[in-house]
Formats: C-alpha cells, sequence, structure tokens
C-alpha cells in the first residue's frame, strides 16, 4: 500500500467512526465508545510496555488518576476541558515521580514496583474517597452518548498516532534499541533512562487522558474503581493479544476483545475473562508476535502455497 | 593525545581486574592491547568506553576529563565500540541497526540524511544487498560488519574494537582484516584487543601487552612480540591457541 | 495503650507467619527455577477452598484439611508446570522473568474465573468446634485457631528446610538454585529438578491456603492480596532463605497490626506496600538475591 493510499483509508476510517453518532444510538454507539476506550487504553500501555519493553504492571494508577481527578473537576463545575487537561498534568506529573524511581529496579521488581504503587493508590484512594460517585439529576438529565463517543475517538486516535509515531522518529528509534539491549543503546549514544523515562510518562499522560475520558463518561462509579488492576490487565491482554510494539494491532485486538465479550456475556459474564486469559497464555508462549503476527503467517503461507500450484 | 588513561583501577568483589594501568592514544594511530584471557583488555575497554565505571584512575579525551560521563556522553562525545560477544539488534533490520548510531552518535544527523549516510556506510562493508534483512538471519562475520558499521556511523574519534577476528575463519579474517585496514586509513584512531597475533602486526602501530590486570611490555609490535615477558605471559598462562600464533 | 499496642504485636505475629509460609513457596519457585509465579496468590486460594470444600462436605477440621490441600495443590503444581511453565526452561533468565510474570498474569486470572464459575464470587468460611476459643495471658487475648494455624506454619517450615538439607533431592534442589549450568554438569536431572521445586512451591501455597482459611474468608478474588504479600516478604527477607523469609513474614504482620493501630486500620496495607519500595529503592535487586 502506497503511502498516499494509506492516508486516505485512515482519514475516511476517522471519518466514518466520527459519523456513527448521527447513524446509529443506544447499544451500538455504547459497545463503539467501549472499543474506542479500550483502545486508547490499550495502546497507552502499548507504548511503554511495547514500544519502551517495560512491562508495567501499575498502569491502572495513571487510568484512575485520570479519571477521579477529571471527574472531579468536571463535577465541581470546570470545563470539561480544564477537567480533562487537569486529569492528564495529574497522570503525567504521577508518571514522573513513579518512573523515576521505579525504572532503576531491575529484573522484575520494575514489574512487581509498579503494581505495588498501583496498589498503594488505589487503597489510598478508597480510604480517602470511599463514596460512590454519582452524576447529579440536572446532569443525568442532560446526558448525551456522542460527545462521549467522540472524546473517546479522539483519545483512541491520538493514542494510535503517538504509537505510529515511535515508528517513524528518532525518539522511536533509539527506544527500540533500549528495548533490545541497553548496553548497546549506550554504546551509540542513547541515554538509556531518559528514554525509558520519556516513554514512560508518555504512557501515563495517555493513560491519564484516557481514565478522564471514562470519569466523563461513567454514570455512577466508586473512584477506587478506576484504579483497579483490571484495567491493567485488559491493556496488557488486548496488547499481547494484538501484538506488543505494533501499531494495529491493539486497536484489532481491542474491538474483538469487546465484540468476544458482548457475545459470551450472553452466555456467562466472567467467560470472556477465562476465554482471553487462557488465549492470552497461548499467544505468550506460542505466538509472541500476537494476532497481527499470525495473520501476516497465515496469509505468507498462503500466498506461498498458491505460488506453488 | 586524543586518549588518555592514567592510573585506571577496577575490582570485582575483591578481584583486581586492571591495576593502575596508563597509556595514551595520539590521533590516527592503531593501537593493539594484547594478553591473556582474564588479563583484564575487555574490562579496560569497558572502562574506556564508560560501560563501566573505575575503582580509581581518570580517562580523558582530547583533554577532558570523562572519568565520570556515562557511555552515552562518552558516545556522543566520539568513543564508539564493538562488543567481543557480537551484540547487533536481531529484531531490527540491519539499516535499523546501522541508523541508530548515525542518528545518535557525534553531530548526529535528522532522519532521512541519516538513512541515507547509513546505506553507505553498509555498501562499505559490503552488506548493500542485506540492508533490508533483519539482522537474526546474518551469518556471525556479517553481523560483526554490521556491528561495525553502527560503531562507524558514530562518527567516532576513537573506536574500540573487541577481538573483531574471534570467531571467524581463515578467509573471513582476511576479509575483516582489509576492512579494518580501510578503516585505519579513513583516519579513525583504533584501540584493538586481539588474539591473531598476525592480524595486530599487520594492523597496528604499537602493542601494549597485559598480565594479571597490569602493563607488561609496550613498543612497536615487532619489538613487542619478540620480548621475553611477552612469550612468558602467553606460555605461563594460556591456551595452545595462542601458542600456535606465535610460531 | 500498652495493652492494646501488645494485643496488636500478637494478631500481627500470627497473621505474619502465614504470610511467611505464603511466601516461602514463591520464594522457592524463583530460587530454584527463576520463575516469578505471580499466580501464587491464587493458588493459595484454592488451597483455602480445599479446606472450605472438605469443611463443607464432611466438617472436615481445617487443620487436617491442610495435609490433604498440600498433595492437591502439589498435583495442581505439577500439572501447571508441564503445561505452562516448563517452556520457559530454555529462555535467557531476563526473558524468563519477564515471560513468567506474563504467564502467571494469565493464568491467575483464568484460575479466579474458574473459581467464580465454580463457587461463586462469595466469601466462604470455615467454623469449626473452637472457633472463637481464646486464651488470655494477662490481659493479651490469643485466639486458639491462629495459634495453631502458627504452630503449623512453623512445622511445615521445618520439614521443608529439613527435606532442602538433608535428602538428596533437596540437595540437588539448592545446587540448582545456587548455579543452574553447574547443577547440569554434576548430573543432576534439571527438568526434574525444575518439576519438583514448582510442585513443592505450590503444595507450601495449599497449605497456606489452607491455613488462611481457619482465620480469614476465603473467596476467588483473594490471590492478587496474597501474591502481593508474598511478594513483599521475599524482598524483605530475601529469596530462597526459608527462615529468612519466615522472619520477614512476622515482621511484614507485626508492621502492618503496628501501623494499623497508629495511623488507622485502613492504612495497615499502604505500609507494607511502603517498606517494600523503600527497601528496593536502596537494594534495586532486593535486599538478599540470588547472585
Amino acid at each position: 500500500m502506497t503511502g498516499r493510499r494509506a492516508w486516505l483509508l485512515i482519514a475516511l476510517g476517522l471519518g466514518v467512526l466520527a459519523a456513527l453518532p448521527l447513524l446509529s444510538t443506544g447499544s451500538v454507539l455504547t459497545w463503539g465508545f467501549q472499543v474506542l476506550l479500550y483502545v486508547a487504553l490499550a495502546q497507552s500501555w502499548n507504548v511503554l510496555g511495547g514500544f519502551g519493553g517495560q512491562v508495567s504492571l501499575g498502569h491502572a494508577a495513571f487510568f484512575g488518576l485520570g479519571a477521579v481527578v477529571t471527574r472531579m473537576m468536571w463535577l465541581s463545575g470546570h470545563p470539561l476541558g480544564v477537567a480533562l487537561s487537569a486529569g492528564m498534568v495529574a497522570a503525567t506529573v504521577a508518571g514522573v515521580l513513579i518512573g523515576a524511581p521505579t525504572l532503576r529496579l531491575r529484573g522484575p521488581y520494575f514489574a512487581i514496583g509498579t503494581l505495588a504503587v498501583a496498589e498503594i493508590l488505589r487503597i489510598t484512594v478508597s480510604n480517602v474517597f470511599p463514596e460512590v460517585s454519582t452524576l447529579s439529576a440536572p446532569a443525568l438529565a442532560s446526558y448525551a452518548l456522542a460527545p462521549r463517543y467522540l472524546l473517546a475517538l479522539m483519545a483512541a486516535a491520538l493514542s494510535t498516532l503517538v504509537a505510529w509515531m515511535l515508528t517513524q522518529t528518532r525518539f522511536g528509534y533509539g527506544l527500540a534499541v533500549v528495548r533490545d539491549d541497553e548496553a548497546v543503546a549506550e554504546a551509540v549514544g542513547v541515554n538509556a533512562f531518559r528514554h525509558k523515562l520519556a516513554v514512560f510518562v508518555l504512557s501515563s499522560a495517555l493513560a491519564g487522558l484516557t481514565g478522564g475520558v471514562f470519569g466523563y463518561y461513567h454514570v455512577s462509579f466508586y473512584p477506587q474503581f478506576a484504579f483497579s488492576p483490571l484495567w491493567t490487565f485488559d491493556a496488557l491482554l488486548i496488547t499481547f493479544f494484538g501484538g506488543t510494539g505494533t501499531v494495529w494491532g491493539p486497536p484489532l485486538a481491542a474491538a474483538v476483545y469487546l465484540l468476544f465479550r458482548e457475545v459470551l456475556a450472553l452466555r456467562l459474564v466472567e467467560l470472556h475473562v477465562l476465554v482471553f486469559g487462557i488465549l492470552f497464555v497461548l499467544v505468550v508462549l506460542a505466538f509472541p508476535g500476537g494476532l497481527l503476527a499470525a495473520w501476516r503467517a497465515l496469509s505468507a503461507g498462503r500466498v506461498r502455497q498458491t505460488h506453488r500450484s | 593525545m586524543l586518549l588518555e588513561v592514567e592510573g585506571l583501577t577496577k575490582t570485582f568483589g575483591g578481584l583486581l581486574a586492571v591495576s593502575r594501568v596508563s597509556f595514551r592514544v595520539a590521533s590516527e594511530e592503531v593501537v593493539g592491547l594484547l594478553g591473556p584471557n582474564g588479563s583484564g583488555k575487555t574490562t579496560l575497554l569497558n572502562l574506556i568506553a564508560g560501560a563501566l565505571h573505575p575503582d580509581a584512575g581518570q580517562v580523558r579525551l582530547d583533554n577532558r576529563d570523562i572519568t565520570a560521563l556515562p557511555a552515552n556522553a562518552r558516545a556522543r562525545l566520539g568513543i564508539a565500540r564493538t562488543f567481543q560477544l557480537v551484540r547487533t539488534l536481531p529484531k531490527l533490520s540491519v539499516l535499523d541497526n546501522v541508523l541508530v548510531g548515525r542518528l545518535y552518535g557525534r553531530d548526529g544527523s535528522g532522519l532521512e540524511a541519516a538513512r541515507t549516510e547509513s546505506l553507505s556506510l553498509i555498501a562499505s562493508v559490503g552488506l548493500r544487498d542485506k540492508a533490508q534483512s533483519p539482522a537474526s538471519q546474518l551469518t556471525l562475520t556479517d553481523q560483526k560488519r554490521v556491528e561495525l558499521a553502527r560503531a562507524l556511523a558514530t562518527r567516532p574519534k576513537v573506536l574500540l574494537l573487541d577481538e573483531p577476528l574471534g570467531g571467524l575463519n581463515l578467509t573471513e579474517v582476511r576479509a575483516a582484516v582489509a576492512m579494518l585496514r580501510q578503516v585505519r586509513t579513513s583516519g579513525v584512531t583504533v584501540v584493538v584487543v586481539e588474539h591473531n597475533v598476525q592480524a595486530v602486526r599487520a594492523l597496528c602501530d604499537r602493542l601494549i601487552v597485559f598480565n594479571y590486570g597490569q602493563t607488561v611490555v609496550e613498543g612497536g609490535p615487532d619489538e613487542v612480540l619478540a620480548h621475553p615477558a611477552v612469550i612468558e605471559a602467553y606460555l605461563g598462562k594460556s591456551s595452545g591457541s595462542n601458542l600456535a600464533a606465535f610460531s | 495503650m500498652t495493652s492494646v499496642l501488645l494485643q496488636n504485636a500478637v494478631f500481627g505475629l500470627l497473621l505474619g507467619g502465614l504470610y511467611g509460609l505464603g511466601a516461602v513457596g514463591l520464594s522457592l519457585v524463583f530460587g530454584v527455577l527463576a520463575v516469578l509465579n505471580v499466580a501464587h496468590g491464587e493458588l493459595i486460594m484454592l488451597g483455602g477452598y480445599v479446606s472450605v470444600w472438605l469443611f463443607t462436605l464432611w466438617r472436615v477440621d481445617p487443620f487436617v484439611s491442610a495435609l490433604v490441600a498440600g498433595p492437591v495443590l502439589f498435583l495442581v503444581g505439577a500439572v501447571l508446570f508441564r503445561l505452562f511453565f516448563r517452556r520457559l526452561v530454555s529462555f535467557a533468565e531476563d526473558d524468563r522473568i519477564k515471560t513468567s510474570i506474563l504467564i502467571g498474569f494469565g493464568l491467575a486470572l483464568v484460575v479466579q474465573t474458574l473459581a467464580i464459575l465454580a463457587w461463586g464470587a462469595d466469601e466462604r468460611a470455615v467454623t469449626p468446634p473452637y472457633a472463637g476459643t481464646v486464651m488470655t495471658m494477662g490481659t493479651v487475648v490469643v485466639p486458639l485457631s491462629r495459634l495453631g494455624a502458627l504452630g503449623l506454619a512453623f512445622l511445615v517450615l521445618g520439614g521443608v528446610h529439613l527435606f532442602l538439607t538433608r535428602t538428596r533431592v533437596g540437595t540437588a534442589l539448592r545446587a540448582t538454585a545456587d548455579d543452574e549450568q553447574g547443577a547440569v554438569l554434576v548430573g543432576i536431572p534439571i527438568g526434574t529438578a525444575y518439576l519438583r521445586a514448582f510442585a513443592l512451591g505450590s503444595a507450601l501455597a495449599g497449605v497456606a491456603g489452607a491455613l488462611v482459611s481457619v482465620s480469614d474468608a476465603v473467596s476467588p478474588a483473594i490471590g492478587l492480596h496474597w501474591t502481593l504479600k508474598a511478594l513483599i516478604v521475599i524482598v524483605l527477607g530475601g529469596m530462597g532463605n526459608i527462615f529468612g523469609t519466615f522472619m520477614a513474614g512476622l515482621f511484614l504482620g507485626l508492621a502492618e497490626s503496628t501501623s494499623g493501630f497508629l495511623l488507622g486500620n485502613a492504612y495497615r496495607e499502604v505500609v507494607g506496600l511502603m517498606l517494600f519500595l523503600l527497601v528496593l529503592s536502596i537494594r534495586p535487586r532486593g535486599l538478599l538475591t540470588r547472585s
């Protein structure tokens, strides 16, 4: 596919997605919102874990911060744009404060350390804000899905754009080398720690934005729910399923994941976690490239076969 | 002096790996470091490159003390290296392996210029046709070429080579020596650790011999290789492969 | 004031014994295999359900169930190793640790969901006739069942210690933990050593789970909680050191109960995690680590 055709296709896709609120309402739009929310969530993890190679288990902390800060600012009367920015800033600052010490940890301790930080935040939030946060009656009366959907689309597009930029920029190349071999990175002039910290903060900011969209969307939730490790788990599941360090794997996997969830939930709510948990383990063990690589391998195999016949 | 090493000392948990080593390398000089396995040569390269930091002593580049600088800063000042066990990035293409050196090294270029320059470097090490292949598909000798191109891509003032001929067969050694000669004529200063004495004799202006982390002898290749202490250092401690090199 | 503090300390130590036992299995597995099984807490949860089941069906005493949960989880561990973790053996250590975390994390989700499907999401408790019986020492009250759990935990750890130091198989495990390549060279069948270590670690999780059911409710969601406790204890006590791990467990229990008393119960959990991060920031590889 040539560059121009690819761009045209992407613009067309975005146009269709943006027009969806005009064409449909209710359950389809809700489903669309969720897909886009999970695209943004997974992509924000993919930037750090896939492109940066830093397997963080504390991603929920930044999603939660974004959600809670945005929600509080918005409900206390600030304009939505200000509220979302505040949520993103909070997550970004937390990214610096948490990333700087945890990225110095070696071996398994980075994963565990980030998990520990996220749990500290979750417990503290549940202590400080034990009450459920519900929209007021007037807010509920004027509640519209379309703007939420469009915000989710924006977050998904932005995080995917960031992922794509990592395949096109000097910073992205440096990061790939840090991911694959830190000693080589240092030897050619790449400051490994600075690259890791930068991508950690970038990932945190995107997670904060995604959390903010969630905080604006949800009618009623306990603040600690936004810090639940399930958000981290979903992000990992989708990214690994789609292919870590790929631009289009996570969006594809997010759609498949939520489709599965929709269909399986008709039978049993927990079933999709079971199915995806097993798929996740299989992918990690047998197909480290994820869905995209599997599909490429399969289609390449088919091409070779047709050539032979 | 381009590179100066003064009183470098490094211990690993009580084991003295490098002990008060001092030497100087002039611009455009090619210096060979010799010595039996475990004599501290690779540690010394790591100390110069900044992958390790010394317990005592100084490293100076262009009369500037760089002892406290991390490896990445030294690379940007003009110290490049290859690794004893080849370290290409298997998942990346040959081009991307080299590109990163041009992007981040001394006066790094923008993406487009870096790509062009990297491709010409890749061609100069004889891998023009393999520029887009993943590095994992290359043979050892080709991987060593990628490493060399990557190091050169940083536009080094000093190039540190750690056993560039290790693991190569006779034909490959000949090709590699020819390539290193070219590097030499391009004006890059080289510090090379190598066991192949014939190659060392052909390439180096000066040799420094180590044993037990200390300098034993220093001088021109012919003079040093005939020195009794050198022969003893090899005969005394090391295996047959080095003996063969002397015969 | 002092008596309340003392009472808190006693409860902390009683809980800490379980933390220690819960962590030893994980530590053993990491020490021998360089595999970090973050589904360890889920194995503890399964051990808890063994006890709940036996009690619900036949009123089996949880202390007896603990001796059943061990072998049951030994088998579960052996199966999990064969299915998933065996493949990691050929990986380089860094990759092995990273991949094992991911697999453990997927397994945790699967096991937790299976538990919800099998037993529902509700909390279950075991109430033997002596539940609530206490021993009074001055002003301090000691629940007998918890004291028994601490005692059994200590006995089990003593047994594991003897196994590792006094038997051929145990010595082989320690040798593998010490130096994998060396172990291969002296002819230790490394695959078998891995299998045994993983199964034994899982069995210890099973015993710990059954003992948890003595004093705490069991539900499918408790896994992460216990995994985190085990990780904190391991970092505090050092990898592969059984009594160090047990002591670190006691210390964590004590630190939690004391801080719960001083700062309010809501923050007792945070203190352990803070301790963990503090130790890691001083020693990025943990207090005592595999060399």
